[in-house]
């Protein structure tokens, strides 16, 4: 396990509930401690991905009577994590100490999202999830070797837009970045009013300016809005801390406008962007983002990066810093 | 006198294994290949952490460290010239007995330096594998299975498989009866009695022993009849540390032997040999027994590898054990006695 005090002690996604069907059993990952989540009717469990009796994956095994049955030996654990039947010996009480180790459970935003050490009492917020002027369309999960904090300062970044998407989100001609605010708050990061120059913000296929703001939700959530006119544009950007080299980002993007664009268009449009920083952002040394600024070299453009660095700092982040 | 630590044949960063748990495991007899797998070109192999050439030398067969005493090359990427083995690096020529035969950068008459010379180990064909021992003498015999050289038997080799696993896990679960109605499920296993009966295992000097009776699903080699129950009595025999005979007997007096031998390439890689030898169904090469067989493997494969931790507990406070477990118990408490920790540290 990954021992870092911060992450230890926050939520973090591990699967997607839409593709968790009633009686699914899927594995993950989540620093270095490999999980079993398992569906039966509504209810999800998030355990250890280990049998006690012989150490086999429960990953492997299926659902049964509302049970998680172990692929190895047939154990029998109900909902609760209690092994309640050992096929070998069937007339025999299973012993106390053939458990599962449970991990506490939140369904939200559509995904399912468990927490290895004590859990803070709220989600990172994302109020346009319940706005019904909105609609949501979920992306991901993106698969990094990387480590959080870099594949989030890239989420930060817009220096980038002009050269690594070219065409997407930036155009070469235009590389300026003109001045912006960004702060420390108690609660994370915020810049806003960072004006961009983009070759087709709406799809209309007309270059325009917008503005966009970010915002730094927890150490490896963050999430912007994308301002044109009334036309409001939002992702959240959730990363999944998986071991001590990769990381699976999860996202949600939320808008106001184009309800009759198809959402797998927008979707795949995101994954072809993520797809261009993936490369860019598994090629970053060192891996692990240093929060001494003496350390890289920093522009006025980025002060979301320093403030970020900055605020992980304070937080005592140890997980992908040095 | 105690032979000396192999310790120095490992790579430093090869070393899965410590040191001590190495060399306790190294004064065993472990198969490295099947015999006919051995003739026209050197085979790499690893065995405990160490680099060895497997090759077949004008007297036999014979085991050396894969290294050329000249520039460290390794061997196995050489080649076979005339019962000799040649260095892809220089072309140095090697004999079985691991002396140099020539140096085709010096005149033939020049003098061979007699330090120029391979680290041999001993190679044993036995049961159709070539067997070696890293640091004789060795503390148990090879296995002496007579059963292979019985009178109305066939023998057929399954090809050897490497199991990203433990060598222990390994053999564990070839010993583990209540994960057949799971895991061999519709295969062989009866998933309509997952009971297990009482047994009691039988302590040798070198070997452990239980013997069990399974309803198991009983399928003819050639599909000709339907599926049935067969009240089957399993025999086995642990050789320690890594190889079982399991004989396989039925009412009717067809016996099936299936031997299945771990050797442990590092700590957490395992090279499979298994042979099976029967008394009925022999009138084809073997090829449905083999690929039967095969599958069998297959199901066990995905589910050893994923055990964890990934060497066995021998501390048997670790994980729970139940009765149907005597043997797995048996068998940590013999790996503990013959002196190794388990706590491997790869």
């Amino acid at each position: 396990m990954i021992d870092d005090p911060i992450l230890l002690r926050e939520w973090h996604v591990v699967a997607r509930l839409s593709e968790l069907a009633p009686g699914a059993v899927a594995a993950a990952r989540l620093l270095g401690v490999d999980l079993v989540v398992w569906r039966s009717g509504d209810e999800v469990q998030v355990w250890e991905d280990l049998c006690i009796h012989r150490g086999a994956k429960l990953s492997g095994g299926r659902v049964a009577d509302g049970c998680l049955m172990c692929p190895y030996h047939g154990w029998t654990y109900d909902t609760a994590g209690a092994c309640v039947k050992i096929p070998a010996h069937p007339a025999q009480k299973p012993p106390a100490r053939a458990r599962a180790r449970a991990y506490p459970v939140k369904l939200a935003y559509g995904l399912v999202w468990t927490c290895l050490g004590a859990p803070p009492a709220e989600l990172p917020p994302f109020p346009e999830a319940d706005d019904p002027t909105y609609r949501a369309i979920p992306c991901g999960p993106y698969h990094f070797r990387a480590l959080g904090p870099r594949v989030i300062e890239n989420f930060l970044d817009v220096g980038h837009f002009p050269f690594v998407h070219a065409g997407y989100l930036g155009d070469l001609q235009h590389t300026e970045i003109d001045e912006y605010a960004a702060e420390t708050t108690d609660h994370g990061v915020i810049a806003r009013d960072i004006s961009i120059w983009q070759p087709d913000p709406d799809g209309t296929g007309r270059a325009a300016k917008v503005l966009y703001t970010y915002e730094v939700l927890r150490p490896l959530t963050a999430r912007f809005t994308k301002a044109q006119g009334d036309q409001r544009f939002a992702m959240i950007f959730m990363v999944t801390p998986v071991d001590a080299e990769r990381s699976a980002a999860w996202g949600i993007m939320v808008m106001n406008y184009s309800f009759d664009v198809p959402a797998e268009h927008i979707r795949a449009f995101q994954d072809e962007v993520t797809g261009q920083d993936r490369p860019i952002v598994e090629s970053q040394r060192p891996e692990l983002l240093p929060l001494d600024l003496q350390a890289e070299l920093h522009l006025r453009s980025d002060r979301t990066a320093i403030a970020y660095r900055q605020w992980l700092r304070q937080l005592g982040l140890v997980y992908g810093t040095a | 006198m105690t032979p000396p630590s192999i310790a120095t044949l490992v790579r430093p960063e090869e070393a899965t294994f410590s040191a001590a748990d190495r060399d306790i495991l190294a004064s065993y007899w472990h198969p490295l290949a099947y015999a006919a797998e051995v003739g026209e070109r050197p085979l790499a192999r690893r065995l405990l952490d160490v680099r060895l050439v497997v090759y077949r030398g004008e007297d036999g067969i014979a085991v050396a460290r894969d290294l050329c005493a000249h520039r460290g090359a390794s061997l196995s990427r050489g080649w076979m010239d005339g019962g000799q083995l040649v260095c892809a690096y220089h072309g140095f020529r090697y004999r079985g007995d691991g002396t140099c035969a020539g140096i085709p950068a010096q005149d033939a008459g020049a003098p061979i330096p007699g330090r120029l010379r391979l680290r041999t180990f001993p190679a044993v064909v036995r049961h159709g594998l070539v067997w070696t021992c890293l640091r004789p003498p060795a503390a148990a015999a090879i296995p002496e299975w007579p059963t292979l050289s019985e009178a109305g038997r066939q023998t057929l080799e399954i090809p050897a498989a490497v199991w990203r696993a433990a060598a222990a896990r390994q053999v564990e679960n070839f010993n583990d009866v209540a994960h057949l109605s799971w895991v061999h499920a519709g295969t062989f296993g009866n998933r309509d009695e997952p009971r297990i009966q009482e047994y009691t295992v039988t302590e040798r000097a070198d070997a452990l022993e239980f013997t069990l009776t399974y309803p198991q699903i009983d399928r003819d080699t050639f599909g000709v009849h339907a599926p049935a129950i067969t009240a089957m009595k399993y025999v086995y025999t642990l050789s320690l540390p890594f190889a079982t005979q399991l004989g396989v007997h039925a009412p009717d007096g067809r016996i099936l032997d299936i031997f299945d031998v771990a050797t442990p390439e590092t700590a957490r890689r395992t090279r499979v040999h298994m042979l099976l030898s029967r008394n009925y169904d022999q009138n084809d090469a073997g090829g449905p027994a083999i690929e039967y067989q095969m599958h069998v493997n297959s199901e066990d494969l995905p589910v050893v590898e994923d055990q964890y931790p990934e060497d066995l507990p021998l501390d048997l406070r670790q994980e729970i054990h139940i009765a149907a477990d005597r043997m797995s118990i048996a068998y940590r408490k013999r790996l503990r006695a013959i002196g190794l920790t388990g706590e491997w540290i790869a």
